[in-house]
């Protein structure tokens, strides 16, 4: 029968949300580990303890670690890890690219310039602007890859991930023009755009979560958007979508996420990326299934990057956007190397 | 005459700082602006070696210090090793590992204001720090902070015998030093970097204090830069000194190779030198001075003699 979707859909009402919800778990599971994971050790009972308000000096040792560095830590990374995968997925839909995402479109790499000249500028800048300086960073750099991709109407998947990879590398030079030429210790302050999540404190969490508050909900309504956008221009357009609007409107909410987790914890290979390609084969296409699912995955493989970073080889701690690298990179290749081959 | 109210003020408040050395709350300028602790810090954490030498010198053992070998750091100099081992590694230098700090409970934290200007806020929630300008300071920057670190520690009287000592070493060097010696040019050789220090760097401070003149002005504030092979030819120095480590192979080795190389003036002088670098550039503190001085004299450095072998540079 035409309605199929239907009745299998009703019958399993528990599978439609057991993804999402086992997810979930997972994801809470693990950040009570990363919770009680560190280079001093929390054992499980002082853990709970510390969390429910007891007292004495280990139990406050312990929920000093937990409250001031681990669980602002977990927060951004979480955040972090959930809007670069949004923001990929949202790319993916409009641009109809399955190479497409924020560090390879040179998204990434614009608010990171952006953020390294506004530091330039205005030293003491306060945090809060540290975001808003990134967005128009990634706009710009956005817009000049659209711009060089584009044949006609059409964006060709491997010209549009070139021209994203060529962009992003001379954004990457500039930065370093402008990081040689700056005054000592403005390249210390911006270390952490490289991808990471050491030191992220309160501070770094209050730049991130106005934006993740406001725009990751938005994004679940322009869903059903998403799924139309994914069919092309025309269906869209003749199922009655302006078509325009609903590109720009929905690449601003992708591009703003993105700029937004690149102010708080740099640029973390390969999230945005990685995360929507996993959704999808775990969710399927309907953007209003895909999009929490893909959250969850790109928190997920956050926290376990900076997780296995920081409990691997203590003191030493690796890098989140290191080992997102290191997973993502294979894949990328291997999507490369696809889409080259469909043409 | 003007002066004398100010001097009986500095010496009123060297005395309320000298003599109820403990439990008195302490005050200090850091570079990162004014540092009050309740009384003398018992528990530190040292994020330079510097810091770790000065501790060691003042009769204090850290708590903690950035000598973690992992990231590209290279871990305590050769010469602290044996006084550090009881000493809890708290990472490397660029990230230290702020749970282990905070593990530590310290009562202060010494950071760098270059190196750590990231982190000083997540540093002053785990502990009253102070950040000083170490990594990128002069000679004199770094015995005002051992001024301060014995300040901070409640051991100012061995802090002011220290910079005594460090005069009358000066002034014991400058004895030996060649009026008029020809320019030089000192730098850190690795095997991927050519980094000269300039007269505002620590060693290239101290070095134009003994009276060598240093031919390396600063860029701007950054006092250490690099430099190539073409833009050493073009200062021309009379005087190399290169300061490398014993594990690793200097860029100077394949320049030497260059015929350029051969037209420097201090290689056909013969007046290139080279130290360890752990011990001249990386340490920066009153032990690692004492051998400094020693070595600044016996190689010939300063009275602008010919090395004798083991300060020759590797072929």
């Amino acid at each position: 029968m035409s309605a199929g979707v239907w009745p299998r859909s009703g019958r399993s009402g528990v599978r439609v949300w057991a993804l999402p919800l086992g997810l979930l778990a997972l994801l809470l599971g693990l950040a009570f580990l990363a919770l009680g994971l560190g280079a001093v050790a929390t054992p499980p009972a002082q853990l709970w303890s510390a969390l429910t308000g007891g007292t004495g000096p280990d139990t406050d040792l312990t929920r000093q670690l937990v409250l001031e560095l681990r669980l602002p830590r977990v927060l951004v990374a979480l955040l972090g890890g959930a809007m670069f995968a949004v923001s990929g997925s949202i790319m993916q839909a409009v641009v109809r690219n399955p190479l497409a995402s924020p560090d390879l479109l040179g998204v990434g790499a614009g608010a990171g310039v952006a953020v390294t000249a506004l530091l330039l500028a205005v030293p003491n800048a306060p945090g809060w602007s540290i975001p808003w300086g990134a967005f128009a960073g990634a706009w710009a750099a956005f817009l000049l890859v659209l711009a060089l991709a584009r044949d006609g109407s059409r964006l060709p998947p491997v010209r549009l991930a070139l021209l994203g990879v060529a962009v992003a590398a001379s954004l990457g030079a500039f930065q370093q023009l402008l990081l040689v030429r700056a005054p000592d210790g403005i390249g210390a302050a911006l270390s952490f755009l490289t991808g990471t999540v050491y030191g992220a404190d309160w501070s770094r969490l209050a730049r991130l979560w106005p934006w993740a508050l406001a725009l990751l909900p938005v994004t679940l309504l322009t869903a059903r958007r998403l799924d139309v956008l994914s069919l092309g221009e025309e269906t869209a357009a003749a199922l009655g979508t302006r078509v325009p609007l609903a590109r720009y409107g929905t690449l601003a909410l992708a591009v703003g996420l993105a700029a937004a987790a690149v102010s708080a914890c740099g640029i973390l290979g390969f999230v945005g990326l990685l995360a929507p390609h996993l959704a999808r084969m775990l969710a399927g296409g309907l953007h209003l299934r895909l999009l929490p699912v893909s959250a969850l995955i790109g928190a997920l493989l956050v926290l376990l990057a900076d997780t296995l970073g920081r409990a691997a080889l203590p003191p030493l701690e690796l890098p989140a956007g290191v080992i997102t690298t290191l997973l993502g990179a294979p894949y990328f290749l291997y999507l490369l190397r696809r889409a080259a081959r469909t043409g | 005459m003007t002066n004398l109210p100010k001097k009986t003020a500095l010496l009123a408040l060297a005395l309320s700082v000298l003599a109820p050395a403990h439990a008195a709350p302490v005050s200090i300028q850091t570079d990162n602006g004014p540092l009050t602790l309740p009384q003398p810090a018992r528990r530190v954490v040292a994020l330079e070696y510097s810091y770790l030498d000065t501790l060691e010198a003042l009769g204090i053992k850290a708590v903690g210090a950035a000598i973690g070998t992992q990231g590209g750091d290279r871990g305590a100099p050769d010469y602290l090793k044996p006084r550090v081992r009881d000493v809890r590694e708290v990472g490397s230098r660029a990230q230290p590992n702020l749970e282990v700090m905070l593990g530590l409970k310290p009562d202060l934290i010494l950071a760098d204001t270059f190196v750590h200007k990231a982190l000083l806020p997540n540093l002053a929630r785990i502990a009253p720090t102070a950040g000083f300008e170490n990594r990128r300071g002069s000679y004199d920057d770094v015995l005002r902070q051992i001024l301060a670190i014995g300040q901070l520690t409640g051991r100012e009287a061995r802090a002011r015998q220290l910079l005594a000592d460090q005069a009358s070493l000066v002034s014991k060097a400058q004895a030996f030093t060649k009026k008029n010696a020809p320019g030089l040019v000192a730098a850190v050789v690795t095997p991927g970097a050519f980094t000269v220090h300039s007269t505002d760097s620590f060693i290239g401070s101290l070095i134009s204090k003994l009276g060598r003149k240093n031919l390396v002005a600063p860029k701007g504030t950054t006092t250490q830069y690099e430099l190539s092979l073409e833009g050493l030819v073009a200062l021309n120095p009379g005087t190399l000194v290169l300061f490398t480590g014993a594990d690793e192979t200097p860029l100077s080795i394949q320049w030497a190779k260059n015929p350029l190389w051969q037209k420097l003036s201090a290689v056909q002088r013969g007046r290139v030198y080279e130290f360890d670098r752990d011990l001249w550039t990386r340490s920066r503190g009153p032990i690692a001075l004492k051998s400094i001085f020693a070595q600044m004299i016996s190689s010939g450095l300063l009275a602008d003699k010919a090395p004798p072998k083991a300060f020759l540079p590797r072929q």
